[in-house]
């Protein structure tokens, strides 16, 4: 069991960096196959964590002085969960891929980035210790970067790049302290040895390091920006990497975060108002799912942080499938109307039905209508939140009505409204036998929450499960209502969905509240400075150099004088002297000027051939350091030789 | 102790320093220069780690040094890049033969 554990992340990481040392012709194939290995022995640790056993992997990275940092990795059942996630929804976005990627001539670096991020993500939830947790966290945010800085030729795509990374850096320093805290606390990296509770500034820490991770406020404004990237990245992305590393870590830290926790549930709450509001407004269809998902982790953090590991991760899974599917079903629309704003779509239930009824079933999910005999898994969540505090109940209760809102909007917008077909076709190839699939998987993944999966996972994860018939007669009143708003509204204002004082709040509700304002802080900070370096530069260098030349032109003058004066007291000294300066000059000329004259043309010749070797080549002057550290060396080794 | 000893170590230490120094002497684009000069310290903190391991094992000061210059190294590549990308922006190119300004 081991081995198959060690496998799980390797497969994906070996195919990445196969990939980027250059195979080209089989890229798709070898990271496709290689994440379905990491599947199979995924499921074979699920099934062993099921039997109670715990695989577990050390070994020994660098040893300090007394200290040791030992790498682990450990499959206890929420991994186990995990694993299984992230390499199922990974394997289907591959396979999508292979047909969406194909005109692309850059492929292979997008199949080496995306295996390696499927890899990190893997050995994020599999991680055992503190250090190789935040190893693959990096790493992950490192993939984010490399993914949504994909499309170069799109002018937006660099800018969304480095904002994704740097907005989440905020949150990784957090994380780093509160990691070393603890680290430096027990001894120990090892997550089973860190006790039952963290000092309560490394609990909002971490909670902090997550945040950035999830997009949740006030790190919110990268997600929706890092849609230029391609579908299949927000797809990954979105649902079972990156944002899903924020829920996960808040999930696996849950148990010791105690203080914190609260300020998770609100994060989230907030952030589920938020991303739902500016989802009824949005014009674009990928930014419409990229606030949608903000909203949902809002949704897990509420989960996890009124106290339920179990909502939180059931409604992640649920997540993982339809926030997937609805990508994936968005990238087939944008292949075929050729583009992500909603101007362009309209009647494409016609046009293209298989996607359409994929996609009416996520939506459904996702606005939290029980598609199938099992509940939705939004419900769980707002049990907890009931059982946490009232008034989170109800907030919660406002933001599920608003998801059900825009997700009847999308279904609206892109499908439903009534609207000349515009010529698109339906999904093809490999990108309709992914959607196929999640169409399967969905019901199946959203019925396993009640009977298959929602009680053994409560048993595996060891949570409790709160679940209550009240929540969820209020979870399925929100979703209608929700609906029924959506639809009543689509009829009456059918261009957009919004009723036109609303449509006013879509630039503050996409402004990025908070975090813009210190990085323009720090911006202008560092512009003030760069003054105030230039003011003392011109101040001192420049003035100094202008006084030294004053100074330099006032000796001259004075020089001048001086030789005045020399010159008058030489004529004044007058006739008698000439024929002694007569002879004198004829030795001067003759023997003086001539070995000057000499000595100035050897000199010359001397500095013509010294010029040569001030070529302005850099590798020359590297040339001479090297030359001259090795003279340095030989010399030193003959002193020893001697002494 | 077991595996390969010290000498493989300061061979593998030795082999990049000399592929840094070719590609630093050899190569035309500053990014291929800096990337040279790169190889060229981790040989050297190549054979320092090996030192430490083989000579001194007991002590940690080695270890430190080597972080310190592998830190130094990250910001020696910052600057680095700093200037390149402003040789860049001047001149649209990053071939070193182009910036020559320093002939005497």
């Amino acid at each position: 069991m081991n081995a198959a554990l060690c496998l799980v992340p390797l497969l994906p990481l070996v195919a990445s960096a196969t990939i980027a040392v250059g195979l080209r012709r089989g890229a798709r194939w070898l990271s496709t196959v290689s994440l379905a290995g990491s599947l199979g022995c995924a499921i074979a640790i699920l099934v062993a964590s099921a039997r109670g056993e715990t695989p577990e992997v050390a070994a020994p990275w660098l040893a300090v002085g007394r200290r040791s940092l030992t790498l682990v990795l450990r499959a206890d059942p929420l991994a186990a969960v995990a694993a299984v996630l992230v390499s199922a929804v990974g394997v289907l976005v591959f396979l999508y891929a292979l047909d969406y990627m194909r005109p692309d001539a850059r492929a292979p670096r997008f199949y080496a980035a995306m295996s390696l991020f499927a890899g990190s993500m893997l050995v994020l939830v599999l991680a055992g210790d503190l250090i190789a947790l935040f190893i693959a966290w990096e790493l992950v945010g490192a993939c984010s970067y490399l993914l949504i800085g994909f499309r170069l030729e799109d002018g937006r795509a660099g800018p969304a790049a480095t904002k994704a990374f740097l907005v989440t850096r905020i949150g990784d320093l957090a994380l780093l302290l509160g990691f070393l805290t603890l680290i430096a606390r027990t001894g120990t990296s090892h997550m089973a040895d860190l006790g039952s509770a963290v000092p309560t500034w490394v609990a909002f820490a971490i909670v902090l390091g997550a945040a950035a991770k999830s997009a949740q406020l006030p790190f919110q404004g990268w997600l929706p920006d890092a849609m230029v990237g391609p579908t299949p990245v927000s797809a990954l992305l979105h649902s079972a990497t990156m944002v899903a590393a924020g829920a996960f870590l808040l999930a696996r830290f849950q148990a010791v975060l105690g203080p914190a926790l609260p300020l998770a549930a609100w994060l989230g709450l907030a952030t589920a108002m938020l991303g739902s509001a500016a989802a009824l407004v949005e014009e674009d269809l990928k930014r419409t799912l990229a606030y949608s998902t903000m909203s949902q982790i809002g949704f897990m953090w509420i989960g996890i942080g009124s106290g339920s590991v179990l909502a939180g991760m059931v409604l992640l899974i649920g997540h993982a499938l339809y926030k997937s599917t609805l990508f994936l079903a968005a990238g087939a629309v944008e292949r075929g109307v050729g583009g992500t704003e909603f101007s362009r779509m309209g009647g494409l239930a016609r046009r293209m039905p298989f996607t359409f009824a994929v996609s009416l079933l996520a939506t459904l999910a996702l606005a939290g209508v029980p598609i199938t005999l099992a509940l939705s898994p939004k419900d769980r969540v707002l049990a907890a939140a009931r059982h946490a505090s009232p008034l989170l109940f109800w907030l919660a209760i406002a933001a599920s009505v608003l998801t059900a809102m825009y997700a009847g909007r999308i279904l609206w917008l892109v499908f439903l409204r009534d609207r000349e077909p515009s010529s698109a076709d339906d999904a093809r190839g490999s990108m309709r036998v992914a959607l196929l699939a999640f169409g399967i998987l969905l019901p199946i993944g959203l019925l396993a929450d009640g009977r298959i999966v929602g009680s053994p996972l409560s048993k595996l994860i060891g949570a409790t499960d709160s679940e209550q018939p009240v929540s969820t007669a209020v979870a399925l009143v929100a979703a209608a209502a929700g609906f029924a708003l959506a639809i009543a509204a689509g009829r009456r204002w059918s261009a957009y969905l919004i009723w036109p004082g609303f449509a006013r709040l879509r630039r503050p509700l996409s402004a990025e509240l908070g975090l813009v304002v210190v990085y323009r802080t720090i911006a202008r900070g560092a512009e003030k400075l760069a003054a105030l370096a230039a003011t003392f530069d011109r101040r001192t260098f420049d003035a100094g150099g202008a006084r030294l030349a004053h100074a330099v032109a006032s000796f001259t003058r004075a020089a001048t004088r001086i030789e005045g004066w020399l010159d008058s007291a030489a004529t004044a000294a007058g006739p008698g002297m000439l024929r002694t300066a007569r002879r004198a000059s004829r030795i001067d000329r003759d023997w003086l000027e001539a070995s000057i004259s000499q000595a100035a043309r050897l000199l010359l010749a001397g500095s013509e051939r010294a010029r040569s070797t001030e070529s302005g080549r850099i590798e020359n002057y590297l040339l001479y350091a090297i030359g001259g550290v090795l003279a340095a060396c030989v010399a030193g080794a003959f002193a020893l030789l001697l002494r | 102790m077991n595996g390969p000893g010290l000498v493989p170590y300061l061979a593998v230490g030795a082999a990049l320093f000399g592929i840094g120094v070719a590609g630093i002497l050899s190569q035309r684009s500053a990014l291929m220069v800096l990337m040279s000069v790169e190889v060229v310290m981790n040989a050297a903190v190549l054979t320092l780690v090996a030192f430490w391991r083989f000579v001194r094992p007991d002590r940690f000061d080695a270890q430190v040094f080597a972080i310190v210059a592998i830190t130094i190294g990250a910001v020696e590549m910052a600057a680095g890049l700093g200037l390149l990308l402003l040789l860049f922006r001047q001149r649209g190119s990053v071939n070193v033969d182009s910036a020559r300004e320093l002939k005497g």
